[in-house]
């Protein structure tokens, strides 16, 4: 498990980037369907995200923007920019390729 | 059991900075905590645990709120700044009224009124000069962001140049009251045969100073 957590982490950007793909979302929401897309094994800190969604705002890949919820408190939304998809499109390919080369050298 | 979550964050962010970024950062950490135990209690989880894994999923925010602390610039240093702009305009009005006294005597001064002019015009410059003098001294030291060798650098020249500002301050007050005294004296006594002797323990007394500043950084 530590692997797969460990991973997982190390990829945070890539994997909000990827949700943020389908549609706009907020930091709960994400947090939720990666609990619900490792069957409940794993989801992320609430301090991990956040900095994750500020590091990908500073450098452009998202923005965000908030929502007018007329009960309770305000949700921030997150959205991907064209530099964001980008950076995902690169982010896959090299994710495909280190993932190729890990194969060969664990699995031997 | 909402205002329980809300009374967690407000903790969380005890420490951080007043400001617009770190604002929203809280109100966004309460908004997903709230949605959070919601969802779980809304699955039949009963309200306390819920609270607590709500709270537990947190993780640890210091590097964040660092990273707040370091965007902007801190409340004491608005104060700072705020209080440093009155007093430096206070100081640079004093240095403008000081000539003043001088102007009123006039054309047709008697012997005593020139020397009390001076004396009025000394006063206003020494009060400008302390004030001056005081806002370096009392200037907050650069405080490093991280344990990183740049921060090391920042810290170590903000703090030499306070050092050397605070020298510059004292320099000019020590020659003001040196050509003050000058006057003073030499009208007073009309001592003018010796009164020149007075700039050369200006000149003694700014070397002291300046030994005195070096065996301090040492």
């Amino acid at each position: 498990m530590s692997i797969a957590s460990d991973t997982i982490r190390g990829h945070t950007d890539a994997i909000i980037l990827a949700h943020l793909l389908r549609h706009d979302s907020y930091g709960y929401e994400i947090n939720k369907a990666i609990r619900q897309a490792t069957d409940g094994r794993y989801e992320l800190k609430e301090a991990t995200l956040y900095t994750a969604f500020r590091r990908l705002e500073q450098a452009g890949f998202i923005r965000s923007y908030w929502g007018d919820e007329a009960t309770g408190a305000r949700r921030r939304y997150y959205a991907i920019t064209d530099l964001g998809r980008a950076a995902y499109r690169q982010y896959l390919a090299d994710w495909r390729e280190a993932r190729q080369m890990l194969d060969r050298l664990i699995e031997g | 059991m909402i205002p329980k979550i809300r009374a967690y964050v407000d903790e969380l962010f005890q420490d951080a900075p007043a400001t617009r970024q770190a604002h929203d950062l809280k109100e966004e950490f309460c908004s997903n905590l709230i949605d959070k135990y919601a969802d779980l209690t809304g699955q039949g989880v009963p309200e306390e645990e819920a609270y607590n894994a709500t709270v537990a999923g947190v993780g640890d925010v210091d590097a964040l709120l660092a990273e707040l602390q370091r965007d902007e610039p801190t409340q004491e240093q608005a104060k700072y700044r705020r209080r440093s702009a009155r007093m430096v305009s206070a100081a640079v009005g004093l240095y403008i009224v000081s000539v003043v006294p001088i102007l009123w005597v006039g054309d047709s001064p008697a012997e005593g009124d020139e020397a009390k002019a001076l004396v009025a015009m000394f006063l206003l410059c020494a009060v400008a000069t302390m004030l001056l003098v005081y806002n370096f001294m009392s200037k907050p030291k650069y405080r490093k962001a991280d344990d990183t060798m740049v921060e090391e650098f920042r810290e170590w020249k903000r703090n030499k140049r306070q050092g050397d500002a605070l020298y510059n301050a004292l320099s000019g007050v020590l020659w003001s009251l040196a050509v003050v005294v000058y006057f003073v004296i030499s009208f007073l006594f009309a001592a003018w045969a010796y009164s020149w002797l007075i700039f050369l323990i200006g000149v003694a007394l700014q070397q002291v100073m300046h030994a005195v500043f070096l065996l301090k950084k040492k």
